[in-house]
């Protein structure tokens, strides 16, 4: 047996040497990365600024994404192509499993917004913890920043809650909108505070907008209506775009006008008020047809370039909830604050429901093409588009948009 | 007067003793030349002694040799080199010159191998196949332009996948089919004992993708020898990104002697064979009257003088030096080769110089330097993904036939030239080797070196007065990208043999070694849009730019251990062992390591040994591990830098990364043998093997509530292999005036998912568990009706059980094949008539697998210009059409072919004719590639032909052009 192991041995001496000699050589092995950044790289508090923006990029390329997507899910465009990634949202038969809907990267996909929203709601909430650890030292303007990242994560929570039927969060089990609107909610209040705290009224204000707008969704609505009115008129805080490059552009234009895929809807053209053509829902016939060949082509004015903004929260958008939630002549009044904006004729009625109407039609026309309408819809329960669309193929059941299996099939909270 | 005549008997004298001298040293010389006897090609090194006494010499680079001092009227010359017969033969002194041919060992157990070993081995050492070509011998009888030209159809087991026929692209290669799920199938590539760039997706981004091999970098004509070890258990030593094998090309060198000057010169020509058969018409329906419209665009463009395609013209020259002494020897090359494509804008230009070196610098150090410098100029037809000259014909359509496209889909053949998709290579690899060993025991190996190529690509649509009026659209109003691609690999490789007797029948051979690689590259994309003039053509000058980089690095530190013993020289043992350490292994994971064990027996030398008709026969069997490591940088959580608000820069999640990432392993276990038969008359070469990959790297979904985009790599999977290589040769006739070879080889490998680790990919093309890799699920109909209004009924479908079902909108997709041949088998034989010309030819053929046809797939679906679609009386075509499946659905078709893929005629010229321009030989030989397509295992989808199935094997591509015919003339001269 004494030869068994003295090879055994020398075997093992061999092995070690080996391994020693291999993994002590470590540093002849490392690599850099000019192209990218490694993972820890961003501990540093230098980086802190640049964190914060990127949190709102990503988010910026969610958000225009999103207000395209519903906005072919909704009444408000058709889809004028026939690849069929992006007729089933037309139809409102998006299978779970769809690629489109799956994809997670902003820019890979027709209507990539779930992974991209999950994206930018995890970097701000990150940014937002590392904000937190730092000290008003380490990072000048932190408050502010946090106020910043908090209202972005607010945000993100806000888009995933209003547009999908159920939601996970950091690879957790399934909750319900109304989780996600409380999730939402409980950011923007962390905006609030350190905004406040800060005195950086740009994103108290788009804080206030958003806490108003997820407390109306989870029917909190004097606490909304309090929040709306201390938002300043002229207040405006858009999602910002450019045509330096694809994932920086306003794809509600591009696809409109720029690739023709997506149409304006019958409802959505010459809309008028008072007989004023309405500002807010500027169409013109293109006077050709889709990308499909078949569809007649409708612009939307709204926006006229890939670089133009989106409007995110404003001062009408608190006017509206005002109206909404309190009714009555002070819903008058706050649709005419709005109607004076646009120069638009004054609206007057006394029937509650007359103005309750005219408050949807507001929010309808006011937020055209920005994200708002599929959350409307499903709050006011309005109908969405029945029996088929221009291309023959006939509406689903769909309202809104459900989980992607890219999410059912690996999140362990879910696929047990 | 005295003086006159004192000069003049001087002048007598001298002349007497000078000639007498010359006549003695011819009375006792023998000079002649040793030639290879089936190509007639001169054999340089080749020991030439005279039997009986202590005299020999090696020859030139010629062949040539020249033995002195020899006494009696005559003697009998032995002429002996490794991996030829020893031959003998009876010479006069101070006779003619006499010529030597020396024929090739049918199985040579005593030629050194380098690839694979520690060190250089003979060949009965190695425990697993061994596959080599000799490069100088096929460019004599059948020159290609190409290192794949070199290897297709004569290796066992080895595929090299064509590209499609377009001058300056390259294909893949599989070595015993896939071995990895996620990660690559290309064997390692190195030149001379440094490891190479062997990207088969470089140049610009053209139809179907990057297209060019770097493989194809390389001039055969500079090439001496490829040897190719096939899977894990022969690639041990070469351990992470070993597993899918490794090819080492083997460059000429130089051979002591006076200076020989080899010049060649080849013209020849490529043409697309018969494009009228073989490309479908277009069919329509006129709007109006609803008639069945027909269009042969390859017919009309030829009868309107405006023929699509053109034959090339394919040029090469060639000149090489090689001589020196004992002490330096030195080969210098230089070739020039430019080659045209079937269309008029496709051309390659490509300049290859190479020097070697070696240097015997005393009695233990031996030194050999090998450089290269790759210098081409490619322009590419198919230049732009869907403005290729395929594209405008697969897709055209009658209804367009009066429009400005002339029935072509976007535009007509003759402006497609405006689209300039050029790649310019500066390459350069070099090498250093230095052998010292000071004692007879130990033998010591240095090499260093390195591959650096610089590519830039371009592809440039120029502003067209017409501007978006024009065919391109807004690419008619300027476009161009240009990109910058630099790629270094660096080998850093040092060894140690040390050798004793145990005893007299044992010997004992210990090597240790350690490699370092570094491999690194950078791309750097500038694109440009909107230039103010058609002349303006700059990144710089155009109103919309934009700029993209890549930067990509891995490194790896390899040591290994092997022992060797050996009994009575015929039975030997090794094991070994590597450790490596890789910068793409995760954080949390430190090194791998590869074993092997070989073992081979000599059978025939044993003393017991009497089946006298079996004159060699090795067993052998080898086992080992070897790995495939991960991206580089997948381990690592990584951010990107984006364009956020105000254009400022900013950072977004890019990889999740995986520090737990481990390189997969492949282990194999190969048994076989190596025989010569009836005297040489016929060898075999059987192996049977089976593989593993354990730890296999997959692609895993990232759930998207965590933050970060994309998949992550994770070492979930395991698929296992097998296969049997057979290689016969068989001399059937060896007269002095005819001699018949035939030799063949034939292949199987099958591959299979034993475990995935994560939920099979959905579509056309996936990874499923009990499946091959990459396997095609297809819906597949396999009957249906049409009632009198030409509806479909009773649509019948495959079902998940493999049983005929209702075709419903819940029928699933079924399992259609795989993409890589599971049979492949290479023929050649070759006919010598009168010692002089040498008729070559080799068949190859490939079986067992489909191909996804998406031309036929589009033209009967999404394109719909089929006539089948047209028609609409196939009814299974429309019950495609009627679920929604008949997008890239009915492409799927067996993929079995087989090719004359080359004959060649070769002649030898007689020494007294070359002798008359000052050369010492001369051959010329006329060879021709891919004349015939001898069969097609399935040549239409429903009545739409398929263009040449060859250039559909191994994934989805569209609308290339099919391998085209060439035929060349070569000139050799060597002086």
């Amino acid at each position: 047996m004494m030869p068994t192991r003295i090879s055994t041995l020398r075997c093992a001496l061999i092995v070690c040497a080996m391994a020693l000699t291999v993994s002590g050589c470590g540093d002849l092995l490392e690599v850099s990365t000019p192209d990218q950044v490694v993972a820890s790289t961003l501990d540093n508090p230098l980086l802190a600024p640049q964190l914060v923006n990127g949190a709102i990029a990503d988010f910026e390329c969610a958000y225009t994404n999103y207000a395209a997507g519903t906005g072919a899910l909704t009444d408000e465009f058709d889809v004028s192509t026939a690849f069929i990634n992006w007729t089933v949202w037309d139809a409102r038969i998006v299978p779970p499993n769809d690629g489109s809907l799956g994809a997670n990267d902003c820019t890979s996909s027709a209507w990539s917004m779930y992974g991209p929203l999950q994206t930018a709601r995890v970097q701000a909430e990150n940014t937002a913890k590392r904000l937190e650890g730092w000290s008003d030292t380490e990072v000048p303007g932190r408050i502010g920043l946090l106020a910043t990242a908090y209202a972005y994560a607010g945000y993100s929570y806000t888009l995933l809650g209003e547009g999908f039927c159920e939601m996970a969060i950091d690879v957790g089990p399934l909750i319900t909108r109304a989780d996600v609107f409380r999730l939402a909610e409980a950011r923007f209040t962390s905006a609030i505070t350190h905004a406040t705290a800060a005195n950086n009224a740009a994103i108290l204000n788009m804080a206030l907008v958003g806490r108003a707008r997820v407390r109306l969704n989870l029917g909190k609505g004097a606490e909304a209506a309090a929040d709306a009115a201390l938002v300043p008129a002229g207040f405006r805080r858009d999602a910002t775009y450019s045509s330096v490059n694809e994932r920086r552009k306003n794809t509600v234009w591009t696809r409109n006008q720029r690739d023709l895929y997506t149409s304006v809807a019958a409802p959505f053209r010459n809309l008028t008020f008072g007989g004023v053509a309405d500002p807010r829902v500027l169409v013109v016939n293109a006077n050709r047809r889709g990308n499909d060949g078949l569809t007649p082509q409708w612009y939307s004015m709204k926006y006229t370039a890939d670089r133009d903004p989106i409007p995110l929260a404003t001062y009408q958008e608190a006017q509206l909830i005002i109206a909404e939630v309190r009714g009555g002549q002070e819903a008058v009044a706050a649709i005419n604050r709005i109607h004076t904006i646009h120069n638009l004729p004054a609206f007057s009625s006394t029937d509650p429901a007359a103005i309750a109407a005219q408050v949807r039609e507001e929010r309808r026309r006011q937020f055209f093409a920005d994200g708002h309408r599929i959350n409307d819809l499903l709050r006011f329960n309005l109908p969405f588009p029945t029996g088929q669309t221009l291309a023959g193929i006939p509406y689903g059941t769909m309202t809104c948009i459900p989980l992607p299996d890219s999410e059912r099939n690996t999140n362990p909270n879910l696929n047990q | 007067m005295q003086m006159q005549l004192v000069s003049r008997a001087l002048g007598v004298i001298t002349l007497l003793l000078i000639t007498t001298s010359a006549v003695r040293a011819q009375q006792g010389r023998v000079t002649g030349v040793v030639v290879e006897e089936r190509t007639r090609a001169p054999l340089s090194n080749v020991f030439v002694s005279v039997e009986g006494s202590r005299t020999g010499v090696t020859t030139d680079a010629q062949g040539r040799f020249t033995l002195s001092g020899l006494t009696g009227s005559s003697v009998r010359l032995r002429a002996q080199l490794i991996g030829y017969r020893t031959e003998e033969q009876a010479a006069r002194v101070g006779g003619p010159e006499v010529r030597i041919g020396l024929q090739e060992r049918a199985v040579e157990l005593d030629a050194l191998v380098v690839t694979g070993t520690a060190g250089a081995q003979q060949a009965r050492v190695v425990g697993n196949a061994l596959s080599s070509v000799k490069a100088s011998d096929i460019q004599l009888s059948s020159p290609g332009t190409e290192v794949q030209d070199l290897l297709k159809g004569r290796i066992t087991g080895v595929d090299m996948m064509s590209g499609q026929g377009v001058i300056g692209t390259g294909g893949s290669t599989r070595i015993r089919g896939a071995a990895s799920l996620s990660l690559t199938n290309e064997p390692l590539i190195y030149v001379d004992g440094v490891r190479l760039d062997n990207n088969t997706s470089a140049g610009p981004a053209i139809r179907n993708g990057r297209q060019v091999s770097r493989m194809s970098d390389f001039d055969p004509e500079q090439i001496e020898k490829i040897e190719i070890i096939k899977g894990p258990a022969a690639a041990t030593l070469y351990g992470t990104e070993a597993s899918a094998g490794v090819i080492q090309i083997i460059t000429k060198k130089g051979v002591s002697g006076k200076p020989t000057l080899d010049l060649s010169v080849r013209q020849g020509g490529t043409w697309f064979a018969n494009p009228e058969g073989r490309i479908n018409h277009v069919f329509g329906r006129d709007a109006t009257t609803g008639a069945l419209l027909e269009l042969d665009l390859v017919a009309q463009e030829n009868a309107a003088g405006r023929p699509i395609f053109t034959t090339g013209l394919n040029q090469g020259y060639n000149a090489a030096l090689r001589g020196g002494s004992e002490a330096l020897r030195y080969y210098l090359a230089a070739s020039y080769d430019d080659d045209e494509g079937v269309v008029p804008y496709n051309w390659e230009k490509r300049l290859n110089t190479r020097a070697n070196l070696n240097v015997t610098l005393g009695p233990t150090v031996d030194v050999a330097t090998s450089m290269g410098f790759i210098h081409s100029n490619t322009r590419f037809a198919q230049a732009l993904s869907a403005w290729g000259v395929i594209d405008q014909i697969n897709w055209g359509s009658p209804a367009r036939a009066t429009g400005p496209t002339r029935g072509f889909l976007r535009a007509p053949p003759d402006v497609l030239d405006d689209i300039d998709t050029q790649a310019n290579i500066n390459r350069f690899i070099g090498s250093l080797q230095v052998k010292y060993a000071p004692f007879g025991w130990l033998s010591n190996r240095v090499t260093v070196g390195g591959d650096i190529g610089e590519e830039m690509n371009t592809i440039l649509v120029p502003r067209n007065p017409l501007g978006n009026q024009y065919f391109f659209g807004t690419l008619s109003l300027g476009d161009v990208t240009v990109e910058r691609r630099r790629v270094s690999y660096t080998t850093a490789d040092v060894s140690t043999t040390a050798s004793f007797d145990v005893t007299s029948a044992f010997n004992s051979a210990f090597s240790a070694g350690a490699q370092f690689y570094n491999k690194q590259s950078e791309l750097l994309s500038t694109r440009g849009q909107q230039f103010p003039s058609p002349s303006v053509t700059s990144v710089g000058a155009a109103a919309v730019t934009s700029a993209t980089s890549q930067f990509r690095k891995n490194k790896t530190l390899g040591l290994y251990l092997q022992e060797q013993v050996s009994w009575n020289n015929r039975v030997f043992l090794t094991a070994a062992l590597r450790g490596d350490d890789n910068s793409a292994f995760g954080a949390n994971y430190d090194f791998a390591t590869y074993p092997k064990l070989s073992a081979t027996w000599v059978v025939n030398e044993e003393p017991f040994w009497n089946l006298s008709f079996i004159n060699t026969l090795k067993l052998r069997a080898a086992w080992g591990r070897a790995g495939q490591q991960p991206d580089a940088f997948a381990s690592v959580q990584l951010f990107r830098p984006v364009t956020g608000p105000g254009d400022q820069s900013v950072l977004t999640p890019d990889a999740v990364g995986n520090p737990d990432l481990k390189p997969e392993v492949g282990e194999e276990l190969e048994v076989g043998f190596d025989a010569a038969m009836l005297d040489d008359r016929l060898s075999a070469e059987f192996t049977v093997y089976t593989r593993k990959t354990t730890d296999a790297i997959v692609t895993a979904a990232i759930p998207p509530s965590s933050g970060f985009p994309g998949s992550q790599f994770v070492n979930l999977g395991e698929l296992k292999g097998s296969g049997v290589e057979l290689g016969l040769r068989a001399q059937l006739l060896q007269r002095t005036r005819l001699a018949w070879e035939l030799a063949g080889n034939v292949s199987t490998s099958s591959n299979e998912i034993v475990q995935l680790g994560v939920p099979p990919s959905t579509g056309t093309t996936q990874n499923r568990e009990g499946f091959p890799v990459r396997s095609y699920f297809f819906y597949n109909i396999i009957s249906a009706e049409l009632n009198a209004a030409g509806q479909v009924v009773n649509a019948m479908c495959e079902g998940a059980t493999g049983a005929t079902e209702p075709c419903s909108a819940s029928t699933p997709r079924v399992y259609m094949g795989q993409p890589n041949p599971s049979l492949q088998l290479g023929v050649n034989t070759t006919v010598t008539l009168f010692n002089r010309l040498r008729l070559y030819g080799l068949v190859e053929l490939k079986s067992g697998h489909v191909v996804n046809n998406s031309d036929v797939a589009a033209s009967l679906g999404s394109i719909g210009n089929a006539r089948a679609t047209n028609e609409r009386t196939n009814p299974i075509v429309q019950a495609y059409q009627q679920y929604g499946w008949l997008q890239l659905n009915v492409g799927i078709m067996k993929g079995g072919y087989a090719k004359l893929r080359e004959v060649s005629a070769a002649y030898t010229v007689p020494t007294s004719w070359v002798r008359r321009f000052g050369a010492t030989q001369a051959s010329i030989s006329v060879s021709g590639r891919n004349l015939a397509t001898l069969w097609v295992e399935q040549k239409d989808m429903h009545g739409t032909k398929t263009l040449d199935p060859e250039i559909y094997a191994g994934g989805q591509v569209q609308t290339m052009l099919p391998v085209m015919a060439s035929a060349v003339t070569t000139l050799r001269l060597t002086f």
